[in-house]
């Protein structure tokens, strides 16, 4: 008794804090002491309210519940106080009850779990004090405390079976004698200890006779078979006389069920049934003591009845419409809740299937009573639902394999009987129509539609043998029509629809219902549809139907098509966001077709749409993404291709239509580069030249840059004494002060005042048209040059142990190598190469290992189509354009960084190798006038070369001469430079290396040995050609070398300053003109003299640094 | 008989989802909690029940998850896995299911089946005993993932449901645990009209599945009924009449305690009579109180009435009918009705009498209170004989066909002729063709426009005054008592209305959306109901005897009269009333509710 007292409204504290949160919450109350203790100390108490005293007693049940059981001296304590509770005059009745329940409870659970309190004192001090009180039978003023006590008693019987066993005469004799209304307690308790008497049998003699009590009712012993809990070794004295006693009892038994409450009838029941089965009472006997049951308006009555009625199936044979139909009232009385009246229909279906079994007659006899199951009008919807689920059931008994021609109103045909039913039913939810589709009726409306559906193929039915029938039967066409019909009416039924067929999709069972579903959808309704705006609210459906193999693509291809068109046609100002929209979510489907269908199967009807889409479509990003789509449904693989347009897809919420350009953009975001891998990049991803270099260059000539501007190339501003930035020249105009206007200031420029002979400004002119189409790079795209490179990675690297199986099939190979996704390389260079875009790769495989060689020796850039069935190693490579603008023709290092994802979502970054550009890479035809005739090609190149050759002439008259370059802003000037090389090569080598690498830069052949030749080979066209009988005019007139001395000499001459001793036997055969443009605006020209075993090549330039790449060049070209 | 019905606990939350009171039985806790240890696997073993806290958060959370109290019901595409309403069944609205959370252990625990009965502010829930391979099914079946049980094929609610008395009877335990909370648990007057509300029409505008009634449909009020005893779903809120109302006096727990432990002492409910309970709690017995001598004294009746005797009979049909005036959609007039009955006799006698108008084809069902002795079948007349409780009850349910035609007949148009006003004509006649005398107490005829505000209306009847409050326009035809001797009433009532949807703002969002596909649909024009009540014979054709009604005076014992046993001198009075339930004359020029009629 350790712990203070508590005050009433401390324990009502207490009591609060239990019931919120258990017994953990006690322990600041009652500092460890024991909880009952303190309870008892304060039940004594006479100054506590009677009402918390009984909000004490509650408080004591709920804590035996998870307390440790109370030892005896707890429970001896609790015994007590009960008794001095029960015997003070003053305390009220009420509180008496509750006391001997909550004492009786308390005992109960705490006994339970302490089997060896059972023979102790305290069980048999309750049960004597219990019985004390019920042996006073009408007794006035307690006797609702008898009844009580009765009730304890009961309680105690079923937790210690055949506790009373002993004295049961005695209880029958007081349930004989009880006349007042607590004479059900008596009838129960009696009925309780009858069951566990007939149930168990134990042995003993004590209850030989019923009539005859041979134990006194007080003192109370426990029997001994309860403490030594041999329970399984009881046995039945097979007496007679005790069955007749027994049965004397039931029958007194039995005419006690008009006394008792509906409540108190259920547990009386529960006792009786079991009782009147041993003792083999006549069934029928209980069908008419109890089969008013039905008759009531009480529904726990009617539900009691049923257990009866499951209990005695035999004797109620025949009887099963005529009790059916008592329950069916109970759901029409609208006087009952609604719960009872679905409980109603419930037990119904619950009683069908249990009666139904294999039986043709009791099919008929429930289908004979369809007609009541129809739904009425002021049904509740929920009644409504289950309604539908018996007419549902009538339907899948008549669609049940069996013979159902002899029933009433199914003669004709029962398919269409089926179909009345189904079609009778909905009219009941028909408002599905034109309410929301979110109503409440459409649930109940396709719920039901659900229920039909599947009724002929439930779950539990294995045999998918019904799957044909089903698909031919009346009901299942009614419902396809049906849903095809309302779809149309009401598009705001499109939601719901797709929730039921994926509802069937995601069925193991019905799987084929929701296909069928969708290919009806796909023949019926689409055809069926406007091609106007509203059907932009149909793409759920559509979705479906792209996402599934079994529903041909080629109707709803089609279908957008022509929306395509439509939408196409309609485009206006006005409908600029209607046709984004539209055009995105017609990509999703087809993105959805590329992820769900094999590419074979879409090919033609996608491609096409895609294609159309792509060039017709108003909308920019619809355009693009179709052009994206359209390429990848070409190039990609369909396993992997459905692969990389499945990521992201499992992000909720994101519609593939709305995002469908979003492809890059739905990377994981947990990705990240891992460095150490970065680092060792380059040994696993190759990017490679496709045409080798033939220098492999070692060095760059790098002069130092004066100039102010980092942007401008710095060696002309250092090395060249005037000219070419045309902003002085601007300036020059400007402050000479001629006031005119730029177009004929431009004009002014060239057509300068200059004394000059015809032929030089013959070439001037020539040279001025050349100069005034070449780009001035500060003020307008430069020229480019384009390297051509290839990106491959072995696929071992991301693979990691994954092997290929060589052995297998071409495809599946490819499907199992990795790849990289979204790759973006990005060049930079310290070379004067101008901005470098990057370049991205949308999808990359892996090389397979066996491979690797082929890669390297591959230079065919063509895409191939992965339909031609070969998977060839240009699919593991991606082909890489580096774009160069140089500003100034030398070679360098492209440094290259890759960016890219792998499949896992991780992110690649690093640096691959550099990329290195030679001078040849530089190599550019001249750029030719936009007004050229195509036939005058060759001889404005023949033109051009000679004037350009006159103009490299270091002591030409042309060096002071500016040319205005295009756009007009800026000027050149030529400074020329000459050299010369000497090449021991044999004729036809020198041929074969021009042709090679050089025949697109020939402008002119002369000689007609060599002429012959080249013709003959067939390499090199669309030059001049030039033999040696204009040769000598030619040399005179037009060469540039002979244009102030004869050839020879000059040639002489030359050859003092390259110190080349020239074989003078060796007979000369003709030349090579060949005229190459450097970007941004500079010229390499070389003459070569043929002769058969060397060859004398003639270098002019007007950028001198070049000449040392073309040495060089020369020789590797050449020599190798 | 595998069980009876065993309480486990009980809970009453608020409408802030708290717990104001729960009771647990042990010594039922300790019955299931046997069973489970003796049927627990890995999947599945005892639990203790929830404390209050618990419970109160998981039902928050079921509320949040199944987007009202009571859930969707049937399988939605918000329904999750594992709730209530991925098995499809209406029934789950009431019989639910709630996960508990264990804090500390992380582990989910499964409470099923929870009753679910909301009253006034407050939801009861009680939790039966079943056995552990009930759960186990129910919980197999909200985790199935196919596409849902086919009806009497699969596994299903329905044989649960059927195998489980305990879940009727907890749902009676909860009904009555209602009345108590709510105050309603008094005794009804002698005729008392429950005037059952049959709703269920167009549910998604009216309220949730289940919810029953017409908006701001008026209930008789004229009618000097007291609140009815089974009047669970009478009261009809204005919207939304799922979400449970603020503003009811306080709960007595100490009432409800007290009921408690009488009623269901152990978790056994053996008697749910609260006014026999309360009775013996307050007045308790006295010597004087003797049993009867000779025959026992029913538990139902623990006290014996002494005073005058006599014994009335109330006949009351409740008239429901859905008037189309349209060619393809026959009208549908039904009745139900109840015999209610007060026996203020000494003793414990019998009384019986005969019923007469019982034509089969008409009447459709005769359901009993169980203290009546029905012979199994009968013809156009039956004798009933029962031995009546004390007090007013019901002895007897009945649906019947009309004998005459519908006392009000008529049609009803409206159409709007711009958005927000409406021109609507509607012809009646009362009681054509009625040739006994009769009297009509009130008679009144309600446009409601339960998403709308009336702003004015213009229009003058031929008869009784017409009156508007913001959600309908009431024509009261007439409201003092008259007695109409079979003279027709033909009333021409031709206006123009103007509408505003005012209150839309306080509207929910689910409501505004309505609101706006209505507008689209223009079905707001929906009904013209009528409500009426009147004194004479009864249109069921129900009689008790009236032949025998003139012997009753001399109480002389003959067959066809109200006779009592052991013979008594008692007076016998016997009324007949006639309401209206759903009286509804639909819009012809708008859409309405149909159901198929079979041709029986």
């Amino acid at each position: 008794m350790a712990g203070k007292l508590l005050s009433p409204t401390e324990w009502e504290s207490v009591i609060d804090d239990y019931n919120l949160g258990g017994a953990a919450n006690l322990h600041r109350w009652t500092g460890g002491a024991s909880v009952v203790d303190l309870c008892i100390s304060s039940l004594l108490r006479k100054d506590f309210p009677v009402q918390l005293k009984l909000n004490l007693l509650t408080f004591l049940e709920h804590d035996s519940l998870d307390d440790s059981p109370l030892p005896s001296s707890s429970l001896s304590r609790l015994i007590d106080a009960l008794r001095s509770v029960i015997q003070s005059p003053s305390d009220p009745f009420a509180l008496k009850d509750q006391f001997l329940i909550s004492t009786t409870a308390i005992f109960i659970t705490s006994l339970l779990d302490n089997d060896e309190l059972i023979s102790g004192s305290p069980l048999r001090d309750l049960v004597e004090l219990f019985l004390t009180i019920i042996n006073r039978p009408n007794h006035g003023l307690d006797r609702h405390t008898r009844g009580v006590a009765c009730e304890c008693l009961r309680q105690l019987e079923l937790a210690f079976p055949c506790l009373l066993s002993e004295i049961t005469p005695h209880l029958w004799s007081l349930c004989q004698s009880e006349r007042t209304h607590v004479s059900q307690w008596y009838v129960l308790l009696l009925s309780t200890t009858i069951l566990n008497v007939v149930k168990l049998k134990p042995s003993g003699t004590s209850i030989s006779s019923m009539s005859n009590a041979t134990i006194p009712l007080i003192p109370f012993s426990v029997p001994q078979f309860l403490i030594d809990g041999v329970g399984s070794d009881f046995v039945w004295k097979e007496k007679e006389i005790c069955y007749k006693e027994l049965r004397r009892v039931v029958a007194f038994l039995l005419e006690c069920p008009q006394y008792l409450t509906p409540f108190g009838l259920v547990e009386f029941m529960v006792a009786i049934i079991p009782v009147a089965e041993e003792l083999e009472l006549q069934a029928s006997l209980m069908r008419v003591q109890f089969s008013w049951l039905l008759y009531t308006f009480e529904p726990l009555l009617c539900h009691i009845f049923l257990g009866i009625y499951f209990k005695f199936l035999d004797s109620f044979q025949g009887q099963e419409l005529e009790v059916a139909s008592r329950i069916m009232l109970l759901s029409k009385e609208p006087q009952h809740h609604l719960v009872f009246r679905l409980l109603g229909l419930h037990w119904i279906l619950g009683f069908f299937a249990l009666i139904v079994g294999e039986d043709e007659a009791k099919k008929r006899s429930i289908l004979d009573m369809s007609l009541r199951f129809y739904p009425t009008i002021f049904d509740p919807l929920a009644i409504k639902a289950l309604k539908l689920d018996l007419l549902a059931y009538c339907s899948s008994l008549i669609c049940n394999p069996g013979d159902a021609s002899g029933l009433k109103g199914v003669e004709a045909d029962k398919g269409v009987y089926q179909v009345t039913l189904f079609k009778d039913g909905l009219v009941s939810v028909s408002a599905f129509k034109w309410l929301p589709p979110w109503s409440t009726e459409t649930a109940v409306a396709f719920r039901a539609f659900h229920k039909f559906l599947i009724g002929g193929s439930p779950h539990a039915d294995a045999s998918s043998s019904s799957v044909g029938t089903l698909i031919e039967s009346d009901i299942f066409y009614t419902l396809q029509k049906m849903l095809v019909d309302s779809t149309s009416e009401s598009k705001g039924l499109v939601p719901v629809i797709v929730a039921c067929i994926d509802r069937l999709l995601g069925c193991h069972k019905h799987h084929w219902l929701g296909e069928h579903l969708l290919v009806t959808l796909d023949k019926h309704l689409l055809p069926e549809l406007k091609k106007d705006y509203s059907l932009g609210s149909y793409f759920p459906i559509f979705e479906r139907i792209s996402e599934n193999d079994k529903v041909s693509p080629s109707g709803l291809l089609e279908l957008l098509m022509r929306f395509t068109i439509f939408l196409v046609e309609k485009h206006g100002p006005d409908t600029g966001l209607k046709s984004w929209h539209h055009g995105s979510k017609i990509l999703g489907i087809c993105r959805t077709m590329l992820i769900h269908r094999r590419s074979s199967s879409l090919f033609t009807g996608l491609s096409k749409l895609l294609a159309s889409t792509s060039l017709h479509f108003p909308d920019l990003e619809v355009r693009d993404n179709a052009r994206f789509y359209l390429r990848m449904l070409i190039c990609v693989p369909g396993k992997k291709l459905k692969h990389i347009l499945n990521m992201g897809g499992n992000l909720p919420g994101i519609s593939p239509s709305t995002h469908s350009g979003a492809f890059f953009n739905l990377q994981f975001p947990r990705a990240l580069s891992d460095p150490k891998r970065s680092g060792s990049i380059a040994s696993y991803i190759h990017i490679e030249r496709v045409m080798p270099l033939l220098v492999k260059q070692s060095w760059s000539l790098s002069l130092p840059n004066f100039g102010i501007n980092p942007d401008k190339p710095g060696f002309f501003e250092g090395i060249r004494d005037n000219e070419s930035p045309s902003d002085e020249t601007d300036t020059d105009i400007t402050m000479s002060g001629n006031i005119i206007s730029e177009s004929e200031m431009l004009h002014q420029q060239k057509e300068p005042l200059r004394v000059m002979d015809a032929k030089i400004s013959e070439i001037v002119s020539c040279l001025r048209r050349h100069f005034s189409f070449i780009p001035d790079y500060r003020h307008m795209p430069g020229i480019k040059i384009t390297i051509s490179c290839s990106l491959r990675f072995d696929s071992e690297a991301l693979s990691g142990t994954r092997e290929t199986n060589t052995a297998a099939n071409v495809f599946d190979e490819v499907d199992k190598l990795p790849a990289i996704y979204a790759t973006v390389l990005k060049f930079t260079s310290s070379a004067p190469y101008g901005p470098i875009s990057s370049f991205p790769i949308p999808f990359l495989l892996g090389s397979p290992p066996k491979n690797d060689k082929h890669v390297t020796q591959s230079d065919s850039l063509a895409i191939v189509p992965v339909e031609n069935g070969h998977a060839e190693e240009e699919n593991f490579k991606a082909p890489v354009c580096i774009e160069l603008e140089p500003r100034e023709p030398m070679p360098g290092l492209v440094d290259v960084f890759i960016e890219s994802n792998a499949e896992n979502g991780q992110i690649i970054r690093g640096q691959l190798h550099s990329i290195s550009v030679g001078i040849e890479d530089m190599f550019l035809r001249a750029i030719l006038p936009d007004d050229l005739a195509e036939d005058d090609v060759p001889s404005y190149y023949v033109d051009l070369f000679n004037a350009l050759w006159e103009a490299c002439e270091s002591s030409s008259s042309t060096g002071r001469e500016t040319f205005v370059l295009k756009g007009g802003k800026g000027v050149s000037a030529i400074s020329g430079t000459r050299s010369v090389k000497l090449l021991e090569v044999p004729l036809t080598s020198l041929v074969q290396a021009v042709e090679r690498h050089l025949a697109p830069f020939v402008v002119c052949i002369i000689g007609e040995q060599l002429v012959d030749m080249v013709k003959a080979r067939g390499v090199i066209k669309d030059i001049l050609w030039k033999d040696f009988s204009s040769d000598s005019s030619f040399d005179v007139t037009c060469s540039p070398t002979s244009s102030k001395e004869p050839l020879y000499l000059k040639y002489l001459g030359d050859e003092d300053e390259g110190g080349v001793q020239i074989p003078t036997s060796k007979k000369n055969i003709g030349y090579f003109q060949i005229l190459i443009f450097l970007p941004p605006r500079f010229h390499l020209l070389f003459q070569m003299e043929l002769c058969d075993y060397s060859t004398l090549v003639r270098i002019r330039t007007d950028h001198w640094p070049c000449l040392a790449y073309v040495d060089d060049y020369l020789e590797a070209l050449f020599l190798d | 008989m595998p069980s009876g019905c065993c309480i486990r606990g009980l809970w009453i939350l608020n409408n802030q989802d708290s717990v104001i009171f729960s009771r647990k039985f042990p010594v039922v806790e300790r019955r299931w909690r046997v069973a489970c240890e003796k049927e627990s696997d890995d999947n599945f073993k005892y639990h203790l029940l929830p404390y209050d806290s618990e419970l109160a958060s998981a039902f928050a959370d079921r509320k949040k998850r199944e987007g009202s109290a009571r859930g969707f019901g049937i399988h939605v595409s918000q329904s999750v896995k594992g709730s209530d309403s991925w098995v499809d069944d209406p029934i789950t609205r009431h019989v639910i299911s709630l996960h508990i959370n264990k804090e500390e252990k992380g582990e989910s625990n499964l409470l099923w089946p929870l009753i679910l009965h909301i009253k006034g502010p407050y939801s009861i829930l009680v939790l039966p005993l079943v056995e552990p391979h009930h759960l186990k099914s129910y919980s197999r079946m909200c985790n199935r993932s196919d596409c849902g049980s086919a009806v009497g094929a699969d596994e299903n609610l329905s044989s649960l449901l059927l195998d489980l008395p305990s879940i009727t009877g907890a749902f009676i335990v909860a009904h009555t645990i209602g009345e108590i909370i709510i105050g309603e648990a008094v005794e009804s007057e002698v005729v008392a009209a429950s005037s059952p509300s049959v709703g269920g029409l167009l549910d998604s505008l009216t309220g949730s599945i289940g919810i029953s009634g017409i908006s701001a449909r008026p209930k008789p009020v004229a009618a000097p009924v007291a609140a009815s005893t089974a009047s669970g779903t009478a009261v009809s809120g204005a919207v939304m009449s799922d979400a449970p109302k603020m503003g009811s006096r306080p709960l007595d727990k100490d009432v409800l305690r007290s009921f408690i432990s009488s009623a269901m002492p152990f978790g056994t409910p053996l008697d749910l009579s609260y006014s026999n309970i309360s009775a013996i709690k307050s007045t308790g017995f006295s010597s004087a109180d003797t049993p009867p001598a000779d025959r026992k004294q029913p538990a139902w009746k623990p006290y014996l009435y002494r005073g005058k005797q006599r014994i009335l009979f109330t006949i009351h049909d409740t008239v429901h009918a859905a008037m189309y005036d349209r060619d393809e959609i026959p009208d549908s007039i039904t009745i139900s009705g109840q015999v209610n009955c007060r026996a203020e006799l000494e003793g414990l006698p019998d009384v019986s009498f005969p019923l007469t108008g019982l034509d089969t084809a008409r009447v459709q069902s005769l359901t009993f209170h169980p203290c009546a002795q029905v012979p199994e079948h009968g013809g156009d007349k039956q004798a009933i004989t029962f031995s009546p409780p004390l007090g007013n009850f019901v002895l007897m349910h009945y649906q019947a066909l009309c004998s005459v035609g519908p006392p009000i007949k008529g049609f009803y148009q409206l159409s709007m002729v711009s958005e927000n006003e409406g021109a609507f004509l509607f012809k009646l006649s009362l009681m054509e063709g009625y040739k006994t005398p009769l009297t009509i107490e009130f008679c009144a005829v309600t446009m409601p426009f339960p998403r709308r505000r009336v702003v004015s209306f213009d229009g003058t009847p031929s008869i009784g005054t017409v009156s508007n409050t913001d959600h309908s326009v009431e024509w009261k035809i007439i409201t003092n008592t008259q007695a109409l001797l079979g003279r027709a009433l033909r009333r021409l009532f031709l206006e123009q209305l103007d509408l505003l949807h005012g209150k839309l703002k306080e509207c929910l969002r689910l409501d505004q959306q309505l609101e706006v596909w209505l507008m689209k649909t223009v079905i707001l024009k929906l009904s013209l109901v009528v409500s009426f009540k009147m004194i004479g014979p009864s249109l069921s054709g129900m009689s008790i005897d009236p032949k025998s009604r003139l012997k009753l005076s001399g109480f002389k014992q003959c067959e066809h009269e109200v006779s009592i046993f052991p013979a008594v001198k008692a007076t016998v009075e016997i009324s007949t009333q006639v309401t209206s339930g759903d009286y509804i004359l639909w819009n012809t020029l708008g859409k309405c509710p149909v159901a198929a009629t079979p041709e029986a």
